[in-house]
């Protein structure tokens, strides 16, 4: 949003800045606490979306994201329901994708947070035996809905 | 920003979901008519919430599809015309023609332009005297009384080379011809907000009355959707019969201060928006008829998409989830009325054909699956491409080293949090760092475009050097494609063993959590 918002002029109230970050810290934090990490991922073009569906379909697992645990700051949601666009597909440049053994979810947290980037951590979901191949989030009203891959790049929903 | 959150309120929608269920004897099937209020419905699950008491069928509410498609073959000759500056809302991109769509127009090197508003392709205009710019009026009631603004406006202030190519179409029209399908199944509807806003709500109640279906006005918010649901359910169940306790609707805009009048033309079925004729001397700005929404014949169909089974799962006839089978047109995407619920999709059913490299390409999406899978691996298929990781690991001899290169392309090249350079030092670190592995040097090629000022590129370059030694010895790349003007390639090697199991291999695991470390968003590029 933050790229978008300096191309195409678009004077917010507060100024969207970057997240882009070197994440070799945080990857050190995870090495050091030993726990077996699964997957990393950093999801850049296509957003956490687009990653969540590559691991998925690379790996042949279902995976479950919670709507109210996904962190998206108030003024990139804000930019993103004026321009009509889904934060999930959103690029990043500073965000770290940890797939970890269910049991250690607590001890990756704890060595996540112990680094400056790593203030924000949290699980935002689980690998599910359903579905494989496919993402589904679970809405704050607790439905259900396909996270897909995007075709191309998102277009602003207008109407 | 405030109402982000106050109409999707769980504590406020799930006791109304609860009512609905109660309300509801039997399962009952309705109709949204706005691409908008699906969108919601299919966001929020509300369908699958409903699961026994309603039953949606999404109607044929975005313009996109019910644009016809000889005015979608228009738009694709006036955007190639080199003379040409086409602007359209994002939403009409990549609606198929017969041959293309504006997307793969503007790749073949069309002027196309997605405008946020037609009075910033005005502005386009006013910038571009040299050139005819020509906006894609597409909409139902609700675009229109923006659209004649701009004609107004481009006459008020003499600009002669703005155009406007019109595709209204109106909602009343599109209920008939759903009601009087035979093979129509919708018992009730939820019209639009802001159409009814633009229009009044007063051309609802003859078909309300002829068609003896309750019409529900509603805003696009999940509760706003939710109320409207129950307000429907509850006349079919024959619990709402004075009419006194209908709310108070506006009356709508009928004639707009600009002095463009929308009106019903002598034929039931047209819909003019004429400039008045005193205004109409000066300059070129020109609104054109409205097309017609022809009713379906018995033996045809409503020319609302280029595609059948779009036609029949509209009317009702198709449940949703028969598309993926039905669709050899919907091959390659999934559209926003599957069965699964996805909301992913632009409709109407999307072609995927092209011979051209395009923007989408480089958007992380399916197309750049389909390109890799397609076009790369086929000829530069190894095991180790096979694994399809952020970057390469392979041994030498007897080292394990991974190996990553990437192409940054980013306009404008300095931005808040960053620039072109610190964003390609984070990107091919990452990448490596993402294998489990320390980077250990980077190696880094640069295209500059002629003409780029050099201050800039001292800037990036000490920004390329302020966060490479913040991470000492880091670094690395292997290559992703981008589309754009400027960019930096940043290419090479390094050797750092991976600590074992810190490796972006595929595992299986019952149950694995996830963890974001920062925050989600930020960055964005469109």
């Amino acid at each position: 949003m933050a790229i978008m918002a300096a191309r195409e002029g678009l004077a917010f109230e507060t100024t969207i800045t970057s997240d882009s970050a070197c994440l070799a810290g945080l990857v050190d934090e995870l090495r050091a606490s030993r726990v077996d990490v699964h997957v990393l991922r950093d999801p850049t073009r296509g957003g956490v979306a687009s990653a969540l569906n590559e691991i998925a379909a690379a790996s042949g697992v279902g995976v479950e994201i919670d709507e109210t645990l996904l962190p998206v700051p108030d003024d990139v949601r804000a930019a993103c329901e004026v321009l009509g666009l889904d934060p999930l597909y959103v690029a990043n440049e500073g965000i770290l994708l940890a797939f970890v053994p269910g049991g250690d979810a607590e001890r990756v947290l704890g060595a996540l947070r112990s680094h400056p980037l790593g203030i924000g951590a949290l699980q935002i979901g689980r690998v599910i035996p359903r579905h494989p191949g496919v993402v589904a989030l679970r809405t704050a009203l607790g439905g259900t809905r396909i996270v897909d891959l995007l075709p191309g790049d998102q277009l602003p929903r207008i109407c | 920003m405030k109402y982000l959150t106050e109409y999707r309120d769980a504590t406020i929608a799930l006791p109304l979901i609860e009512r609905i269920k109660r309300a509801a004897t039997r399962p009952w099937t309705l109709m949204e008519v706005c691409g908008g209020q699906t969108h919601t419905i299919v966001r929020q699950g509300l369908d699958e919430l409903l699961e026994g008491a309603i039953e949606m069928i999404h109607g044929p509410g975005c313009p996109v599809c019910v644009t016809p498609l000889e005015q979608i073959d228009k738009a694709l000759m006036l955007a190639a015309r080199p003379d040409v500056i086409f602007t359209s809302f994002g939403d009409m991109l990549r609606v198929p023609g017969s041959d293309c769509d504006l997307q793969q127009v503007r790749s073949r090197g069309g002027n196309v332009r997605v405008v946020y508003s037609p009075l910033d392709a005005l502005e386009i205009a006013r910038r571009h005297p040299d050139r005819e710019v020509v906006f894609f009026a597409v909409g139902f009631e609700t675009t229109a009384p923006a659209n004649a603004m701009a004609v107004w406006r481009a006459r008020e202030l003499g600009v002669p080379n703005f155009s406007v190519l019109v595709s209204h179409v109106t909602v009343p029209p599109a209920i008939s011809a759903i009601m009087e399908s035979p093979d129509n199944r919708v018992q009730g509807f939820l019209a639009a907000g802001h159409v009814c806003a633009v229009m009044g709500w007063t051309e609802y109640e003859p078909l309300a009355m002829r068609y003896r279906v309750p019409i529900v006005v509603t805003g696009f918010e999940p509760l706003d959707i939710l109320e409207g649901m129950l307000m429907a359910v509850q006349q079919l169940e024959g619990h709402w019969r004075d009419p006194d306790e209908r709310p108070a609707a506006p009356a709508g805009v009928r004639r707009l201060r600009c002095g463009t009048e929308v009106r019903t033309g002598r034929r039931s079925r047209e819909r003019i928006v004429r400039v008045p004729r005193r205004r109409r001397t000066h300059g070129k700005a020109q609104a054109a008829t409205m097309p017609r929404v022809r009713h379906p014949l018995h033996s045809g169909a409503p020319p609302w998409c280029a595609h059948g089974i779009r036609r029949r799962c509209v009317r009702g006839v198709l449940p949703p989830r028969e598309i993926p089978r039905a669709g050899r047109l919907h091959r390659g995407r999934s559209t926003i009325v599957t069965a699964v619920r996805s909301v992913t999709l632009v409709c109407p059913a999307p072609l995927d054909a092209s011979d051209r490299v395009q923007l989408g390409h480089g958007s992380g999406g399916k197309m750049s699956a389909a390109l890799l899978r397609e076009r790369f691996l086929p000829a530069l298929a190894n095991d180790v491409l096979a694994q399809l990781g952020d970057g390469a690991l392979v041994n030498v001899a007897g080292v394990e080293v991974v190996l990553s290169t990437d192409t940054f392309v980013v306009s404008p090249l300095e931005f808040p949090g960053g620039d072109i350079g610190s964003l390609a030092v984070h990107g091919t670190l990452n990448d490596v760092v993402m294998m489990g592995a320390r980077p250990v040097c980077l190696s880094a090629g640069f295209v500059l475009e002629e003409g780029l000022s050099l201050d800039i590129l001292d800037r990036i370059v000490r920004s390329m050097a302020d966060a490479a030694s913040r991470h000492e010895g880091r670094g690395a790349g292997q290559g992703r494609r981008s589309l754009h003007q400027h960019h930096l390639h940043r290419g090479g090697r390094r050797a750092i063993p991976p600590v074992a199991g810190a490796r972006a291999t595929r595992r299986r695991s019952d149950c694995e959590r996830r963890h974001r470390p920062t925050w989600h968003g930020d960055h964005g590029c469109a």
